[in-house]
C-alpha cells in the first residue's frame, strides 16, 4: 500500500501535466464559439465567419501574422459599409484564426476544427506544404478554400471551389531571371536551394522553362524546411560557382540562415527571392550588406493608388510594421469574396464559387489596382490571381549599410 | 579541400551536438529520466544571450555565462518542482519531460517575437585558407565545447562530488550506503545538464535565425549521440557526437541534406546491432 500512494499521485501529475500542454499547444489557435459559419434570423443582421489556417507559429510565423493582419483590415473594411446584403439580410464578416504552424498535421487537426466542429464555409489557408491536409476536409464538406501558397496541384477542373489568391512563384522567378540575365549577359549558372516538401518538389519543374527562356542551368539541392546549420548544404552548392542563388518559397528563418552562411563561405553573388520575402526583418536579422545585390519578386514598395495607400496605412496601424505587400492579397481576396456573395446572393459555397471568378475589386494587389480570378490564359491555371511582377533589387546604403530597396522593373 | 571542408564542418556540428549530449546522458545516468525538455533548455540558453545582448546591452561574452547560468538555475526548479517525483520512472518520467517541453515551447511562442532573431558577436571574422572557411565564431564554438566537456571530465572523475555522481549512476543503493544522497546530488547534476544545454544554445544562436523550435533538430541529435556513445560515459558522447557530426555533414555535402539524419539513425541502428551498449557503454 505505501507504494501506491506516491504512484497514483505520479500518474495523475502525468495526466494533469499532459493535459495542461495539449490546453496551451492550442493556445495559438482562435476558434469560432458559434456553431454556424453564417447566423442570421429573421429580419435581424447575421454573421459569415471567415476562418483562417495560418502559421502563427514556428519559422513561417510572420507569414501569419501578415496575412492575419490583412484579412482582418479587409473584414474592418467591409463591416463598416455595413457587411454584405443577401436575400434582404444583412451580414457582417467575422475572422476566426487557426494556428497551422504551417505543418501538413497541425493544419489537418485545425481544418477538421474549423469546418466540421465550427461549420466554417469560408477557409483560407497558408502553404503549399500544407494545403493537402486541408483540401480533403474542405473538399468532403463543399465548402469553399482560397490557398495563400505557391504551387498549382491543388487548382484544376477536379477542385472547382478551391482558389488561390497568390502569386505564381515559377512567373515570379521567370521576372527575377530577365533582369538578372540583362544585368549579367554572361551569366550561366545559378543554384537553387528548395525546401525539401511539396512546394519545392512541385515548384521545381515549373522553375525550368523560365531558366532555359533565361539561358541559365541550375543545380537543385532541397533542405529540410526547418534546417538551421546549413554549411555542409552550402559547401555542396558553392562547389559549383554559382552566379546566383535562388532560394524558392524558403520562410525567413531558413533564407535568413542561408545569406548569413553562404555570405560567411565566401559567396558573392546575389540572392533570388521569388516568393514572400520581408526585406525589412531580414535586413535587420542579417549583417550589414550580405543582401546587397539580391533581388525580389513581385515587389511593391509603394502603394500606387487610393486602395493600395489605404490598405499599406491600416497595416502600419494594426502591425506597427512595414507591410509585407505579399499579403494584400489575402485583403484583397476577403473584398472579392463579399463581392461574389452580394453577385450571387447565396451564402451556399457552390454558387459563390461560381461568382468568383465573375467579380473583380479595387484591391491592394501590387500596390493597387484590379484584382481578379483568372490565370487561364496566363500560366494555364483556373482560379488564380492575374498580377503583375515587378522585380526590386537592394543597392548599397540605407541605415547602417544594410541596403536599399529599389524597384527596378515595372512587371 | 571539399574533404576538408567537411571535416570541419563536422567536427563544429558535432561540438554542438556534444555539448547538448553530455547533458542528456549525465541526466538520464543518475535520474534514469529520458529529458526531453534538453531541447527547449537550448532553446532557452540562445534567447536568454538574445535577451541579455540586445534588450539588456550586456556584451556577447557576458550574456553566455549568465543566459547559461540562467538555464542551469531554471534546470535546478525544473528537477525539483517536477521531475523528482518521477525519478527512476522511465515511462511517466518521459511523458512527463515531454509535456514540459511543450508547455515552455508553447509559452515561448505566445511571448517571443515571431520573426527570427538574431544576435551579434565579437568573433564575427572568417578565416580562409585553400578555399577552406572556418568563422571565428564557429572555431569559438569548438574550442569552449573541448574546454567545458574537458573540465566536465575532469569534474567527474578528480572531486569528492563527482565520486558521488558516478557511484549514484553506477547503483543508487550502494551510493546511499556511503553517504551519497540522491537528493541533493540529482538538482546539481540536473543543474549542469541544463547548463550545458544553455551553453550550447548561447554559443551556436549567432550562427542561425532564432525561433521557438530552435532545439528541436539538436534534440533529436542529442538522442542519437547518447544512443551511440553509451548512456552515462562522457568520453563515449563525445566520439559520438563528433561522429555524428561528420556523417550528417558528408551526407549533406556528397549526397543530400533530407538523408543527413535518416544516415545517423541507420548509424545507431547499425551500432546497436553490433554493440548494444554503444561505443563506451557498461555491458
Amino acid at each position: 500500500m505505501r507504494k501506491t500512494a506516491p504512484r497514483l499521485v505520479a500518474i495523475v501529475s502525468v495526466f494533469a501535466a499532459v493535459i495542461t500542454a495539449a490546453l496551451l499547444a492550442g493556445c495559438g489557435s482562435s476558434s469560432s464559439s458559434s456553431g454556424s459559419s453564417s447566423t442570421a434570423s429573421g429580419g435581424e443582421d447575421g454573421t459569415i465567419d471567415y476562418g483562417l489556417l495560418t502559421a502563427l507559429s514556428g519559422s513561417t510565423a510572420s507569414w501569419g501574422t501578415a496575412e492575419k493582419a490583412s484579412d482582418q483590415i479587409a473584414i474592418d473594411e467591409i463591416n463598416k459599409r455595413g457587411g454584405v446584403e443577401v436575400d434582404g439580410k444583412k451580414y457582417k464578416f467575422a475572422l476566426k484564426t487557426y494556428d497551422n504552424g504551417y505543418d501538413p498535421t497541425k493544419t489537418a487537426t485545425v481544418g477538421r476544427q474549423a469546418i466540421e466542429q465550427d461549420g466554417i464555409q469560408f477557409v483560407e489557408n497558408l502553404g503549399g506544404g500544407t494545403v493537402a491536409a486541408v483540401q480533403p476536409i474542405a473538399e468532403r464538406a463543399g465548402v469553399l478554400l482560397f490557398c495563400s501558397c505557391s504551387g498549382s496541384e491543388f487548382l484544376g477542373e477536379d477542385h472547382p471551389n478551391t482558389f488561390r489568391p497568390y502569386y505564381d512563384d515559377a512567373q515570379s522567378l521567370a521576372s527575377i531571371l530577365q533582369y538578372f540575365k540583362q544585368k549579367n549577359p554572361s551569366a550561366t549558372h545559378i543554384a537553387q536551394i528548395y525546401t525539401d516538401d511539396d512546394v519545392g518538389h512541385e515548384t521545381i519543374p515549373l522553375t525550368e522553362k523560365p531558366l532555359e527562356e533565361a539561358g541559365l542551368t541550375s543545380s537543385v539541392t532541397y533542405v529540410p524546411r526547418d534546417a538551421t546549420e546549413l554549411y555542409p548544404v552550402l559547401t555542396k552548392v558553392l562547389q559549383d560557382n554559382p552566379e546566383a542563388i535562388d532560394v524558392g518559397a524558403s520562410p525567413e528563418g531558413l533564407y535568413d540562415g542561408m545569406v548569413k552562411q553562404a555570405r560567411e563561405l565566401g559567396f558573392k553573388g546575389p540572392f533570388m527571392f521569388p516568393d514572400a520575402f520581408d526585406f525589412s526583418s531580414a535586413s535587420k536579422a542579417l549583417p550589414a550588406g550580405d543582401l546587397v545585390g539580391s533581388l525580389s519578386a513581385p515587389c511593391n514598395l509603394t502603394a500606387g493608388s487610393a486602395t493600395g495607400k489605404k490598405w499599406a496605412k491600416a497595416y502600419e496601424d494594426m502591425t506597427g510594421e512595414e507591410p509585407q505587400w505579399w499579403s494584400a492579397q489575402s485583403h484583397d481576396n476577403v473584398l472579392l469574396l463579399a463581392e461574389a456573395i452580394e453577385k450571387a446572393q447565396s451564402l451556399e459555397p457552390d454558387a459563390v464559387a461560381e461568382a468568383m471568378s465573375e467579380v473583380s475589386v479595387e484591391g491592394a494587389t501590387s500596390g493597387g489596382g484590379t484584382v481578379k480570378y483568372g490565370g487561364e490564359e496566363a500560366f494555364g491555371l483556373p482560379r488564380a490571381f492575374e498580377v503583375p511582377y515587378p522585380v526590386c533589387e537592394i543597392t548599397p546604403g540605407g541605415p547602417g549599410g544594410r541596403g536599399v530597396q529599389k524597384q527596378v522593373t515595372k512587371g | 579541400m571539399t574533404l576538408v571542408q567537411v571535416l570541419i564542418n563536422g567536427v563544429v556540428l558535432g561540438s554542438t551536438f556534444a555539448l547538448m549530449a553530455v547533458g542528456l546522458t549525465l541526466i538520464f545516468g543518475i535520474l534514469r529520466v529520458i529529458n526531453f525538455t534538453h531541447g527547449v533548455l537550448f532553446m532557452l540558453g540562445a534567447y536568454a544571450t538574445w535577451f541579455l545582448e540586445t534588450r539588456a546591452g550586456i556584451p556577447y561574452l557576458v550574456s553566455v555565462p549568465l543566459a547559461a547560468l540562467a538555464v542551469g538555475a531554471f534546470g535546478v526548479a525544473l528537477e525539483l518542482l517536477v521531475l523528482r517525483r518521477f525519478r527512476g520512472m522511465l515511462v511517466e518520467g518521459a511523458v512527463v519531460a515531454l509535456a514540459l517541453a511543450v508547455v515552455i515551447q508553447n509559452a515561448a511562442v505566445l511571448v517571443l517575437p515571431s520573426t527570427p532573431q538574431t544576435l551579434t558577436t565579437p568573433f564575427d571574422s572568417t578565416i580562409s585558407s585553400h578555399g577552406v572557411v572556418l568563422s571565428s565564431q564557429r572555431a569559438f564554438i569548438v574550442v569552449a565545447a573541448f574546454a567545458l566537456l574537458t573540465a566536465l571530465a575532469l569534474f567527474i572523475s578528480r572531486t569528492r562530488l563527482g565520486r558521488a555522481v558516478r557511484a549514484l549512476e553506477q547503483n543508487v543503493y550502494a551510493a546511499r550506503l556511503q553517504g551519497v544522497d540522491p537528493d541533493r546530488v540529482a538538482p546539481l547534476v540536473f543543474g549542469i545538464g541544463a547548463t550545458l544545454a544553455g551553453l550550447a544554445g548561447a554559443l551556436i544562436a549567432p550562427l542561425q535565425a532564432l525561433l521557438p523550435g530552435a532545439g528541436d533538430q539538436p534534440l533529436l541529435a542529442s538522442f542519437v549521440v547518447v544512443v551511440l556513445g553509451g548512456m552515462g560515459s562522457v568520453g563515449g558522447t563525445l566520439v559520438a557526437a563528433l561522429t555524428i557530426g561528420i556523417v550528417q555533414s558528408g551526407t549533406t555535402t556528397y549526397w543530400t541534406a533530407p538523408a543527413a539524419v535518416a544516415t545517423s539513425f541507420v548509424l545507431a541502428i547499425v551500432v546497436l546491432v553490433v554493440r548494444p551498449q554503444g561505443f563506451f557503454g557498461n555491458a
